[in-house]
């Protein structure tokens, strides 16, 4: 998790230690939280760093993506964006070449098995337009000549508090996804945010994405699933499983 | 069978010498008439044969071992707090002091300068994984002669790594990770650490100090974890006293059952102090939560404490000056300060001068410490005798630096951060470190599209200077055909087109994305024709 600003212990926070991304919601910021990178280390080039497994070798494992060819990677930016790019901080731009270069690269180096990634800003569908790399499905909140919109106001700190795809993605996993069992699929959660809801209308790209997203769990992607299977015979694993 | 387990880890423990002790304590003292301290200590102990007994751990965490052995670190001091340490009323701060962010002092066990560096900065990056901080761009200086913080006084062949970064926050993340170094992580004291309250207070700061001592083989790890936390009563209403469901939110439900001693202190305005052993509670998960109640007076700790703040002078954007201020309020005092300069302000060395009053400027041995490397800090140390009742001031004019567009830190505008200068006092019955605030300094910061600007200036500029001088220079030795010039009139209707094109996507504010895309469909459409 990358956290760029300090909300929850921000003097100006009027609740200390916590944040809400509703009137009537839960702390999202409960005690298990665990971020990896914040403040001014939420960098365009930590990032692409974390993406392609380039560190400083005295980068410690909490800092490290640490995938392999098993592992099913999701990849949520959500900010502000314009078209083709993803703004970082103050003065720095994710553009969606960088991107597409840094999963490539992730492809090569077999760091991923299957990859979803989410992008929720305006134009957000310009983020994927580049990636060409096999297994990957992209999802974004609003097309490329179209803007995304926030969901609830806090008048107290006259912010907006949560953007409306980030607010109904986090409404139909607490609703359908539970528990790691759950056998909500990839198309549920797409249409979780139609666009009279969401008034902009989510981006889809599928070509790169063999399976039908019908019958992909949307536990692959959220919630690290770890559904262990007990062998009781031996296995040898050869050379090329580790490749 | 919970018994024989118990027996038998003590059992296996004996036999191969390795010791561990685990001890928790809790102090609640009112300080004013609404405010209320609270300091948590958490101290673990292993006693163990560097031959044998690397691998085998009871309530030592394994980590903090393998940092302590690693990296040959001796004592290792690592302080985040938030707010400021209110001298005034509050009296003498928790020790290790703790500046504004994150500090980390470490004594290393090895041969060579350079070596020490190179662990340090190891050892930093593996602190943000223990600790799930952020201090990569730590302003680290080398072996400070005077003392910084109390618990490091110079003593030993050591390599003395002291660090600050005062732009660090500090927030649940840390806690969590501190209290995942607890041999009790769900029991006993730790379950008063709750974030929303800890982080809703005045002033609160943590701290974790790990040391390990070595002789003939039999080594002794300590490591000692601390929160303290200065609280204001959130109900300005007649309260007649504090108690812990008001002050954490959570109630004592549970006893450390590993620890050697579990204890609640309460210290009274006059300074008494109620011991409270948790071990020999035993309705401690009755029905009935156990509950302590402290009553709110008006106490005010005015303890006599030598005082130190900073502040920042100059009206311009090229120079500084920053003023630290020292007070004693005590008897006579010998006190160390320290100061860290980052590298984006300059000091000017000869005008740093001390200004005293009663009785002058006391004789003082000072120590300036810089680096070669660009972006190494200075580190300004004196030694002093204050008098009783005097102030001095330390007068440090700087210059801002206008550094490189890639030095800027991602929210320039913010400013950035001089560490606050630390005090360090000693006296014959006590020795104590004080903080002063941290200074946020505006730096002249460039316009950072500029690069975008030149670019777009020069080649506007070189397109309208081109045309002309290029006419010119071919003019003069161009024939003269009177052909038909039907060439030439395509070339310019092209030009012309491209330019009103420009023009247009400028006015429709079309972007080159766009344009892309509709060039890329128009291909698209004309392979679909074949």
């Amino acid at each position: 998790m990358m956290l760029a600003e300090d909300v929850p212990c921000n003097s100006r926070n009027p609740r200390p230690g916590t944040v809400y991304a509703a009137r009537a919601g839960a702390n999202l910021y409960g005690s298990d939280v665990e971020v990896d990178y914040r403040g001014e280390e939420v960098t365009v080039e930590n990032f692409i760093r974390i993406l392609t497994g380039r560190h400083h070798p005295a980068t410690p494992r909490s800092k490290r993506l640490l995938t392999d060819h098993q592992s099913n990677v999701l990849i949520y930016l959500t900010g502000h964006g314009g078209d083709s790019f993803m703004k970082f901080q103050d003065s720095e731009e994710l553009t969606n070449v960088d991107l597409a270069y840094a999963i490539q690269t992730m492809f090569e180096d077999n760091r991923y098995h299957e990859m979803l990634v989410i992008a929720d800003s305006c134009r957000s569908a310009s983020m994927y337009e580049w990636i060409d790399s096999p297994n990957v499905l992209s999802l974004s909140s609003s097309l490329t000549h179209e803007e995304s919109y926030s969901y609830d106001v806090d008048t107290d700190i006259g912010v907006y508090v949560i953007d409306r795809y980030t607010h109904y993605t986090v409404n139909f996993l607490s609703k359908e996804v539970k528990a790691l069992n759950s056998s909500a699929n990839m198309q549920d959660y797409i249409d979780s945010c139609p666009a009279r809801k969401c008034l902009s209308t989510t981006g889809v790209r599928k070509d790169h994405y063999p399976k039908d997203v019908n019958r992909v769990r949307v536990t692959d992607f959220f919630g690290s699933s770890r559904i262990f299977q007990h062998l009781s015979e031996e296995i040898v694993l050869d050379d090329e499983f580790w490749m | 069978m919970r018994k024989l387990i118990g027996y038998l880890l003590v059992v296996v423990s004996l036999s191969h010498g390795l010791t561990e002790h685990f001890d928790e304590s809790a102090t609640l003292s009112p300080v004013s008439s609404n405010e209320l301290r609270v300091d948590f200590r958490f101290n673990s102990e292993r006693l163990y044969d560097k031959k044998t007994e690397l691998l085998n751990y009871l309530t030592f965490p394994r980590i903090l071992q393998e940092l302590l052995n690693r990296y040959s670190v001796h004592k290792l001091t690592v302080t985040m707090a938030h707010g400021r340490w209110n001298l005034d009323q509050w009296g003498t701060p928790p020790q290790p002091s703790s500046p504004a962010g994150a500090q980390v002092f470490a004594e290393f066990e090895v041969e060579r300068e350079e070596e020490a560096d190179e662990r340090m900065k190891f050892l930093v990056e593996a602190l943000n994984g223990v600790l799930c901080t952020s201090i990569s761009h730590i302003n680290v200086v080398t072996s400070p002669e005077f003392v910084v913080l109390q618990n490091h006084n110079k003593r030993g062949n050591l390599y003395r790594k002291y660090g600050v970064l005062s732009g660090e926050t500090t927030c649940t993340e840390n806690l969590t990770r501190l209290r995942k170094l607890l041999a009790c992580k769900e029991n006993g004291l730790s379950t008063l650490l709750h974030p929303s309250k800890l982080y809703n207070s005045v002033y609160h700061s943590s701290h974790l100090i790990i040391e390990q001592q070595c002789r003939n083989n039999k080594c002794e790890a300590k490591m000692e974890v601390g929160v303290s936390v200065v609280m204001r009563n959130p109900s300005q209403k007649s309260q007649r006293h504090w108690s812990l469901a008001d002050v954490f939110d959570r109630k004592l439900g549970s006893q450390c059952k590993v620890a050697r001693s579990s204890q609640l202190n309460i210290i009274g305005p006059s300074g008494e102090i109620t011991y409270t052993d948790l071990k020999n509670l035993t309705n401690l998960s009755g029905e009935e939560p156990f509950e302590v109640y402290i009553p709110i007076t008006d106490v005010s700790k005015k303890e006599s404490v030598v005082k130190a703040w900073s502040s920042q002078g100059g009206f311009e954007q090229k120079h500084g000056v920053l003023t630290v201020h020292v007070t004693n309020d005590d008897s006579l005092s010998q006190i160390q300060v320290s100061q860290i300069i980052p590298y984006y302000v300059h000091i000017r060395y000869s005008q740093i001068n001390w200004r005293c009053d009663k009785g002058g400027v006391p004789t003082i041995q000072k120590i300036f410490k810089n680096n070669k490397s660009p972006e190494a800090p200075t580190l300004l140390q004196y030694k002093m005798s204050l008098s009783a009742g005097q102030t001095c001031e330390l007068v440090i004019p700087f210059d801002k630096q206008l550094l490189r567009l890639e030095q800027y830190p991602p929210d320039a505008n913010h400013g950035m951060h001089i560490p606050a200068a630390s005090v360090y006092i000693e006296k014959t019955t006590i020795s104590y470190t004080i903080h002063s605030n941290t200074i946020l300094v505006l730096l002249p910061v460039p316009d950072f599209s500029m690069p975008f600007n030149v670019i777009c200036f020069v080649a506007t500029a070189f397109a309208l200077v081109f045309g002309p001088i290029q006419l010119y220079s071919t003019l003069f030795l161009a024939p003269v055909i009177k052909k038909s010039q039907w060439g030439r009139k395509v070339h310019r209707a092209i030009l012309l087109a491209i330019i009103a094109f420009c023009l247009y996507a400028h006015m429709m504010d079309i972007n080159l994305n766009e344009i892309r895309r509709g060039i890329e469909t128009y291909f698209e459409k004309l392979n679909e024709l074949k």
